[in-house]
């Protein structure tokens, strides 16, 4: 079925009515838009304008429609917003843009820009962005100040990513550091610029990051500077926004100076705890003795013509041993005291040590029935220059410990020998040995085995020290090696006198 | 190393051999029955064994020291009646509250006089008769 030519152009006027009420309705939602709409011509003539776009230009309708943009705001035809226009004009191009408005009255505003082709000319929508350009500026503004204060923060500042991209490190971190800029540290690989030590809790830090576990927000490292140094810096991080962006911010302070006062502080109450602790060990070790040769003397006094002459005769010889371990703890306690202060004076003359080492044996076995003393000396020894009084005391001291640490019946072997320019001597026991982690604190003054171990056993805890004070005064070392339940061997060296050597030594090694 | 007594016995628990003979020795000429221990673990065998009128105690002492020593016998009911007599090389006042609060009936410090001895052992059992 087709159409008659009269249905046609009925169809067609219906259409055209249907345009215009279109039109008219179109026309309507501009005119109550928010945002500005103004058709302007080919000849640069307003030709719609809504009341938002009125607003905008600081004109009324009236004022501005029929009358060229040049009329209307002279000089913009030079302006680049224009140019824009005109090139949607001639181009047909439609185009966006932003731009800071100057009004005749002199005031200023921001506004957005779409311009598009249209059949009249060109189409252009403003929106007055002027409140958020001044938030941005604001913004902008805020972080700015936020940067110049990291830049002249004292503390040490990075701004890193999550994956610790370096975005950002002030002034303050390459002077922590001693680096002369940030690209100077960011070539340092990051092994490099921790202590080994605290680039393994680094590492585990980053593990747990990457694992999504919990990572303190404040802790400590241990950095290697680029001269070498070491600094001690506390470390806090969190979250910031920057550049739009959640990073972190991650502060360092240097506490080196705080660990080293908090350190002198540690030491200083261990010496006094230290210091404490002797009183009390020395004023014990006093009063025991002291207990026998008081004990003892009331007792012959009060009793005389009860005891027996045998029996007084032991109870003196009490008072007697009594006596010799107190002198011997003051000597002990004299001895510490001068070798800290540094005020023991050695008397060093060339002396025999083969010679010293049987005269030390020797007592040594005067001195006990329960150990066998054994001298394991192959060749002769060469001349040493020391003090053979003091070196004697050494001996004593450490084969006297070697029988007290071991059963009876067993041996305490003694050897020597040269090594390049050294004498070696070792004392070697079969006695309860040292527990490993007890080793290193052997030659600690106030050290004595553990109780347990050795109750029996009294003393002060001093002879050791002195020991190791008075083989150093030498020049010599002085160790220990130990196995628990198998014996110790202690080991000590003195410089062998290569001056001295042919002066008063023929025989040799 | 019990023995057969008459009159009263104290026991002796020190682990320094002079003044452990010193002690007993002392006790022994004012007719007491002196016995000893060298440690705590064989002081406590002996006060279980001999129940004796008076303990006379070291604090410092291996296997045992003379501190367990003290809080055994004082919290232990048939024991407890025991009065002890702590003898030490240690002057700190804090031990001597420490001793004292735990029951102890005197503290002593060494060195000690043989008439010092004698008397505190005395007055320590007269008080108890």
């Amino acid at each position: 079925m087709s159409k008659t030519g009269i249905d046609n152009i009925i169809e067609r006027k219906q259409a055209e009515k249907q345009l215009i009420v279109s039109d008219e309705r179109y026309r309507r939602t501009l005119d109550n838009m928010m945002e500005g709409c103004q058709i302007i011509g080919y000849d640069w003539r307003y030709m719609y304008i809504n009341d938002a776009a009125a607003n905008h230009d600081r004109r009324t309708k009236e004022e501005l429609l029929g009358h060229t943009m040049m009329e209307m705001y002279p000089g913009i035809d030079e302006t680049a917003m224009f140019a824009k226009l005109r090139h949607c004009m001639e181009k047909r191009i439609p185009h966006r843009m932003e731009n800071l408005f100057t009004f005749p009255d002199g005031s200023q505003g921001w506004f957005e820009f779409s311009i598009q082709p249209v059949p009249e000319g060109i189409f252009i929508l403003s929106i007055d962005i002027t409140e958020r350009k001044r938030a941005e500026e604001l913004l902008r503004v805020a972080e700015q100040n936020f940067r110049n204060s990291l830049d002249s923060s004292p503390l040490g500042i990075r701004i890193v990513t999550t994956e610790g991209k370096v975005l950002y490190a002030n002034q303050a971190i390459l002077d922590i550091y001693g680096y002369s800029s940030i690209e100077e540290l960011k070539a340092m690989p990051t092994k490099r610029r921790y202590t080994p030590e605290s680039y393994a809790e680094h590492q585990e830090r980053e593990k747990r990051r990457k694992l999504g576990k919990p990572v303190p927000s404040n802790y400590e490292i241990s950095i290697v500077r680029k001269d070498g140094k070491i600094r001690h810096l506390g470390v806090f991080r969190k979250e910031v926004i920057w550049d739009g962006k959640i990073q972190f911010q991650v502060i360092y302070y240097d506490m080196t100076e705080q660990k080293h006062l908090e350190q002198i502080i540690f030491e200083y109450e261990e010496l006094d705890r230290l210091k404490s602790d002797l009183l009390s060990t020395v004023s014990h070790e006093l009063r025991t003795p002291l207990a026998t040769i008081k004990g003892y003397s009331t007792m012959l006094l009060d009793y005389d013509r009860r005891l027996k002459r045998d029996e007084k005769r032991e109870h003196l010889s009490s008072i007697d041993r009594a006596t010799d371990r107190l002198t011997e703890l003051v000597d002990h306690l004299l001895d510490m005291s001068r070798l800290e202060a540094g005020l023991l004076k050695l008397e060093r003359r060339p002396t025999n040590f083969s010679n010293l080492l049987q005269e030390v044996v020797n007592d040594a076995q005067l001195r006990t029935y329960s150990h066998k003393i054994v001298l394991n000396l192959r060749k002769r020894l060469p001349m040493v220059n020391g003090d053979a009084r003091r070196i004697r005391q050494v001996m004593d001291n450490i084969i006297d410990n070697a029988i007290k640490y071991s059963r009876e019946g067993t041996e305490v072997v003694i050897s020597a020998r040269r090594a390049r320019r050294e004498l070696f001597i070792s004392v070697a026991d079969q006695g309860i040995g040292i527990p490993p982690e007890e080793l290193e604190m052997v030659f600690d003054r106030m050290y004595r085995i553990e109780q347990r171990l050795t109750p029996q056993v009294g003393g002060v805890g001093l002879g050791l020290a002195i020991c190791k004070g008075l083989v150093e005064a030498h020049g010599g070392r002085i160790w220990v090696e130990s196995k628990l339940g198998k014996g110790s061997t202690f080991y000590f060296t003195f410089p062998v006198d290569t001056t001295a050597e042919g002066q008063y030594h023929g025989e040799e090694v | 190393m019990a023995k057969r007594c008459e009159t009263k016995t104290v026991l002796i628990i020190e682990d320094e051999a002079d003044i452990r003979d010193f002690a007993c020795r002392v006790l022994e000429l004012e007719g007491y029955c002196a016995i000893q221990a060298v440690d705590g673990d064989k002081g406590m065998r002996l006060v279980r064994q001999v129940r004796p009128s008076l303990l006379l105690l070291d604090l410092r002492l291996p296997g045992g020291d003379g501190w367990t020593v003290l809080e055994q016998i004082k919290s232990e009911a048939g024991l407890s009646a025991i009065p002890v007599i702590v003898f030490t090389a240690s002057a700190r006042e804090s031990q001597r509250e420490r001793a004292l609060s735990m029951g102890a009936a005197d503290y002593l410090v060494k060195p000690l006089s043989a008439a010092s001895l004698k008397e505190a052992v005395a007055q320590v059992l007269g008080q108890k008769r």
